[in-house]
């Protein structure tokens, strides 16, 4: 059970993963609108200079997101050749029978590859500097505005929770079952696809009714615990801005001043 | 204060208009838990314990009859719910009632509904977290901790709701040996500190670690006693599909054989001594 997950939260004490969960959110998500103003070499030098700064203060390693890269490299490498032989504009570089590569075209390959790879990163860095509960209070506490358009805030957040205090434990019971049809003989590594697919029907179909149980059985005890939606409740958990998450809206600033100043 | 449960002519069906009165699931039950008590209920499959249960913390409403708490009837929601405060409910299936995904949250959920301030929520945690044995556990998650562990968490999370009752539906049943015993030491220690324990057991041996118990069939109660008057009345358990006890069937075909042992026997150390005296 030790498979690292993609984006799966990593321990530690680093100044990353000290900051408010909510700041570190709304910092990622409007980073990735300034990263569309990014449009020349030493804007995109800046981001990827801060970029790499960021990795190194979150003393994760480098090869974890490099994993985080993988299952979008195939989106990258191809968009990335589409731009090389359709953009024109520029000297020459290649000429083929089938295509032309024009200078134009390798600039623009190299920046929408370096914007999805900026992307994935800092999306990373805040997976793996941020528990997935404190993701969740920091969604739960920024869409809290949201209520007033009737948007079910506090449940979706509960939701969120109780998905993850479940996923272990369904991930345990689909190895317990898929060992349990293995052992009956069941086969699941051979065939075309449709047949490997067909083969874990007996997998999914006991796991689907034993979720509904416990869905049963867990809004029970919810309610036995005296549940009954958000009204009057208290929250244990708490978030507390502190004074360096505030240096985050300097950063932004300083980022946003040196981007508008340098891009063309 | 303290909690006395009352229900004055209970009945209960999941369906009642579909059903044969002598179908439903709870059928004319009248009984009083009162405050510090240690009752037992045993039953077949089926014979009723959950859904008494349920009207004994307010999840069910009974579909007739009535339900008093210290002499006040339970009518409206709001009386239900605060109800659920009174009386906590620990299910069978450890993995099923942990809500959220630290042992600390999870303990928090309960206080959180009924509306608890934060910094008394830490206290509590601190206190409750010693009472079940889980100092240390707080940032484990619950899919680390073993049944046991599980089922102590569940606990932890009730008793933070400062209950005056615990109910236990077959806590226990999923459990090792080990965890077995930790609740069951567990429900002794709630029970010394003046929580009225309610233990719903198939299995006669847990039972009996009880002062009082009441044994349910088809949805109605046959026998209600103080656990002395049981050695007396246990030669019936079987025909409501329950297990007799090693050392009252002893008793029992020691008398049939025509051997002198009294039948004022109430416990096994009684027993043990009888049994002495006639080598
Ligand atoms: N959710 C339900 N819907 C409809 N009928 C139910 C439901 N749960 C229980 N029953 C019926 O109510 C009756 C009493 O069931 P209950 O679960 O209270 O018994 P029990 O003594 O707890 O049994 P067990 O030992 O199996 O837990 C049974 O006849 C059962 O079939
Ligand atoms: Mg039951």
């Amino acid at each position: 059970m030790s498979r690292i997950v993609i984006g799966q939260f990593m321990p530690g004490n680093s100044i990353l993963h000290r900051f408010d969960p909510r700041a570190k959110l709304l910092f990622v998500f409007l980073f990735f609108f300034l990263i569309f103003f990014v449009n020349n070499i030493s804007t995109y030098l800046v981001i990827y200079l801060f970029v790499f700064f960021c990795i190194g203060l979150s003393q994760i390693r480098i090869r974890l997101f490099l994993g985080s890269i993988k299952p979008v490299l195939f989106i990258i490498i191809f968009t990335s050749i589409l731009h090389l032989v359709m953009t024109k504009g520029g000297t020459i570089l290649l000429t083929t029978p089938f295509f032309t590569v024009y200078e134009e075209g390798v600039r623009q390959a190299a920046f929408i590859s370096s914007r999805f790879l900026i992307l994935v990163v800092m999306a990373s860095l805040l997976t793996f500097t941020t528990s997935s509960l404190d993701l969740t209070d920091a969604l739960e506490q920024l869409m809290g505005p949201l209520r007033k358009i009737r948007v079910p805030v506090h449940e979706l957040a509960l939701m969120m929770s109780i998905a993850l205090r479940f996923i272990p434990t369904l991930w345990e019971e689909t190895e317990k079952i898929k060992n349990a049809q293995l052992a009956r003989g069941a086969n699941l590594e051979s065939g075309n696809i449709f047949k490997r697919l067909t083969a874990y029907i007996p997998i999914f179909i006991p796991l689907f009714l034993s979720s509904f149980r416990r869905a049963e059985e867990l809004a029970m005890a919810m309610e036995a615990r005296a549940y009954r939606g958000g009204i009057g409740r208290t929250k244990f958990r708490l978030l507390e801005y502190k004074r360096k998450d505030y240096m985050l809206i300097v950063i932004f600033l300083l980022l946003v001043i040196g981007i508008g100043w340098l891009r063309s | 204060m303290g909690t006395d449960i009352t229900l004055q002519n209970v009945w209960f069906h999941y369906y009642p208009n579909t059903q044969a009165k002598e179908n439903w699931a709870v059928k004319d039950v009248s009984l009083t838990f009162s405050q510090g008590e240690y009752i037992s209920i045993i039953g077949s499959n089926g014979s009723g314990k959950s859904s008494l249960a349920c009207l004994l913390n307010g999840l069910f409403i009974p579909s007739e009859g009535k339900l008093f708490i210290n002499g006040t009837a339970i009518d409206s929601d709001q009386d239900r719910w605060e109800m659920k405060r009174r009386v906590g409910m620990i299910f069978q299936n450890p993995d099923n009632q942990i809500v959220a995904p630290s042992v600390l949250d999870d303990i928090a959920f309960g206080m959180e509904n009924l509306g608890v301030t934060r910094e008394d929520m830490q206290i509590r945690i601190q206190q409750v977290l010693q009472q079940v044995g889980l100092t240390g556990f707080e940032k484990k998650e619950p899919h680390h901790l073993s049944g046991g562990q599980k089922q102590r968490l569940a606990i932890a999370g009730i008793l933070a709701m400062q209950p005056d009752v615990i109910l236990f539906d077959e806590s226990t049943s999923m459990l090792d040996p080990d965890g077995r015993n930790s609740i069951l030491q567990l429900m002794s220690e709630l029970h010394d500190v003046g929580i009225t324990v309610i233990h719903i057991t198939h299995q006669a041996s847990e039972a009996f670690r009880a002062d009082r118990i009441i044994v349910l069939h088809q949805g109605s109660v046959m026998l209600d006693l103080p656990k002395k008057s049981l050695y007396a009345n246990a030669a019936q358990l079987d025909q409501w599909g329950l297990d007799v006890p090693l050392s009252i069937q002893l008793h029992q075909a020691l008398r049939k054989k025509g051997w002198q042992v009294s039948d004022k026997v109430e416990s096994e150390e009684q027993l043990v001594s009888e049994l002495w005296t006639l080598m």
